[in-house]
């Protein structure tokens, strides 16, 4: 009972600030509704396509691998979702003073991120459902897919929640110890889905075992909760002693210069920036995996087009996370100390020139992260080039995207630690998908014409996406200027 | 310009008014603070004190009326404002990975100053504050007392000549409480003026030249204290303030 008054609160809160949103932006539902149900028909038609001949990447995408990839999909959005509602929310506090047993805490945050996700989840498994029907499109999803990947999502977002008490536990060991514990369980689920690949009801019968486990180590986090919460919410860190010279950008202004010197010691010693090359790393490691894996070269009407459009949608991936959700939270996260900047004389333009340059230092990262696949599959010079743009392309578009709406509906709610929520993220994604595809899609095919043209094109591509992220910082800077606090 | 700024105070505010939704936190205030006096906001809580201050340091924007800053309208030259404030927010939070001495040296690089006058303004609020053992830590490690003192330094150490503190002895022991109260009134003895906002009417009694007593969003009462004391038929400001407010 008390874990349901506990969640109830937080349902009623995220139905509030929900409410709120939509009453100040009266048209986002509506272009959020358009750019779901739009995202999810190229998804269908792309999968349409590839279940008849047109394609042929020679990927094996199985229902397997889909499954597994909601199932980490959901382990990373479980995770930190977690984080930010439960371990590292100060205003956990008042609950966890109150005579609550902890595990009525657990089970009321738990439940707080299953509802949210589980919502988001139907409404694009009805919206898909519509599209089939309406479009009468042939995919090849029946029998027990789906309700296998609705337990692996489950199974996920309650993993993700235990990785978040245990990744955030006070000592280096504990974490090591109970990360080991849990990464059972992304290991099961690759084993039995993508390496044994079990086959339709196999993966059903084996998700349907994995969510009640799933929920068994979420619950059980309760044992690391205290521990967690205090040493990521609660007590202050030592308090590192340091002494450093300040940075000075080029070209910026004496103040926007300041901000920027704060932008990067404030990333470096949060490891952001480490995280943020991490991440890139990956991306550039996951593609060059994909590609060796590859039985032979694509083949079909779009085989050249495939590799620079693979590489393209890893590098898209990495730049939302790194650059997006860092534009994003800009405003939002630091709502409580955006006095500083307020009552000093600083214009608005100047805090987000500050901020933008300074993540604009991941993306030398971006750009190297889409070379592995050109050189090893020995691209022509020109070539790999042309993805480098770009790569470089996309990130100054998904960083001008982060800027833009993480200033024009900055979220000042703790709980997600300044991100949008879940709708509004997925709907920002897609807009950046689209502005990269509109900037990306003429140059290429201009390419595969006509190389000079083509490169010539590129270049001018990726001024352009510069001149976006230049727009989009005008833009935010007098919303600063308005915002009232 | 410079005579109707002395006759009208440093500080003024005509007929501000502010609404959050249905709530009217400043309900048409009239008031003046001239240069060179410590005055004192006192209220209870959600009286509209600290909107007030926020409408003077540009965080908020009045919903009616002017509020000027040496003569600067708060809404049509926010920045002009600016460079005349130092602002203390009521729970101050700052970066958090920035140490003491960073964040100083950011308020000074924003406010154009040059380095060799920063470092002489930011080594005096250390010594007077006796902040040096703890200037070069990381701002997420402080205690709340010491991340008070260190707000209270970033908007002392350049001298602006209007300080607004909202609530400026939160969380400081009673040594330097005194401290600080023995500061501000040298402070405004040069000819500055202080605006602060608080709870404690000790604090109010023993360092403001004049108090105006908040309530509902209006000035319910406005004076030297004695005056305060003698409009109520009181012997403390506590007990002034209840009468004003009436509370118990």
């Amino acid at each position: 009972m008390r874990a349901f008054s506990l969640h109830a609160a937080d349902v009623l809160e995220s139905a509030r600030r929900l409410g709120r949103g939509i009453i100040k932006r009266k048209l986002a539902p509506i272009i959020f509704a358009g750019m779901l149900a739009g995202s999810l028909w190229l998804v269908l038609s792309a999968a349409e396509q590839a279940a008849t001949e047109e394609v042929q990447l020679g990927l094996e995408i199985t229902p397997g691998s889909l499954v597994f990839s909601a199932f980490f999909l959901a382990l990373g959005k479980g995770a930190a979702d977690t984080f930010y509602r439960m371990v590292r929310n100060p205003t956990l506090v008042f609950a966890l003073s109150q005579p609550v047993r902890w595990r009525s805490i657990v089970a009321a945050k738990l439940g707080t991120v299953l509802s949210a996700n589980l919502s988001f989840l139907a409404l694009c498994l009805g919206t898909v459902t519509a599209l089939i029907l309406g479009f009468r499109m042939r995919v090849p999803a029946g029998g027990p897919f789906v309700p296998a990947l609705v337990a692996a999502v489950v199974a996920g977002l309650c993993t993700g929640f235990a990785f978040a008490v245990a990744a955030s536990l006070s000592t280096w060991r504990r974490k090591a110890l109970a990360l080991a514990a849990l990464g059972l369980f992304p290991a099961a689920a690759w084993v039995a889905l993508v390496q044994e690949d079990l086959g339709g009801w196999g993966q059903l019968f084996f998700t349907a075992i994995l969510v009640p486990c799933g929920l068994a180590v979420a619950l059980a986090s309760h044992l690391g909760l205290s521990e967690a919460w205090n040493a990521q919410a609660a007590t202050p860190s030592s308090g590192v002693t340091r002494t450093s010279r300040a940075l000075t950008a080029p070209l910026l202004s004496a103040r926007a210069s300041a901000l920027f010197d704060k932008e990067v010691k404030t990333a470096w010693r949060r490891r952001e920036i480490v995280l943020s090359l991490a991440t890139l790393f990956f991306v550039g490691v996951a593609l060059s995996a994909v590609y060796l894996l590859l039985p032979g070269p694509p083949a079909g009407r779009f085989a050249r087009f495939l590799l620079p459009t693979l590489v393209m949608a890893g590098v898209y991936a990495g730049a939302a996370v790194t650059l997006t959700v860092r534009g994003l939270s800009s405003i939002g996260g630091e709502h409580e100390s955006l006095w500083i900047v307020r009552t000093n004389p600083v214009h608005g333009r100047e805090v987000v020139v500050g901020k933008a340059a300074a993540y604009l230092l991941i993306v030398p990262g971006v750009v190297a992260a889409s070379l592995p696949v050109p050189l090893l599959a020995g691209f022509p010079w020109d070539t790999t080039v042309l993805v480098a743009l770009g790569a470089w392309t996309i990130a100054f578009v998904m960083a001008a995207v982060g800027v833009t709406f993480g200033t024009r509906a900055p979220n000042f709610d703790r709980n997600t630690g300044g991100l949008p929520d879940s709708l509004t993220m997925y709907g920002v994604f897609i807009v950046g998908l689209l502005a990269c595809a509109v900037l990306l899609f003429p140059m290429a095919n201009l390419f595969f014409r006509d190389r000079v043209l083509g490169l010539l094109a590129s270049v001018l591509v990726a001024d352009l996406a510069v001149l976006v992220l230049v727009l989009s910082v005008r833009g935010a800077g007098p919303r600063i200027d308005a915002l009232e606090m | 310009m410079q005579g109707s700024v002395r006759r009208r105070g440093v500080l003024a505010a005509r007929a501000v008014s502010k609404r959050y939704g249905t709530i009217v936190a400043v309900d048409r205030i009239d008031l003046d603070v001239p240069r060179g006096e410590v005055f004192g906001l006192l209220g209870s809580n959600g009286a509209g004190k600290t909107t007030l201050l926020k409408i003077f340091a540009t965080l908020l924007r009045p919903d009616s009326g002017h509020a000027t800053v040496g003569g600067i309208d708060a809404v049509a030259d926010p920045m002009g404002v600016r460079r005349l404030i130092g602002f203390v927010p009521e729970t101050p939070a700052l970066y958090e990975k920035l140490t003491g001495r960073e964040f100083l040296h950011l308020v000074a690089r924003l406010r154009g100053l040059p380095a060799k006058e920063a470092d002489r303004g930011i080594q005096g609020v250390v010594d007077l504050l006796h902040m040096e053992a703890e200037i070069d830590r990381e701002a997420d490690g402080l205690s709340r007392g010491m991340r008070q003192k260190l707000a209270l330094a970033s908007a002392m150490f350049h001298r602006p000549p209007v300080l607004l503190l909202d609530e400026p002895t939160n969380g400081l022991d009673p040594r330097f409480t005194k401290i600080l109260k023995e500061w501000l009134r040298g402070y405004a003895r040069d000819g500055n003026t202080v605006v602060l906002s608080t709870h404690v009417t000790q604090v109010a009694e023993s360092v403001c030249d004049r108090v105006g007593i908040v309530s509902e969003g209006r000035v319910a009462a406005l004076g030297t204290v004695r005056e305060v004391l003698s409009a109520s038929g009181s012997s403390s400001l506590e007990d002034a303030f209840s009468v004003v407010v009436g509370g118990p």
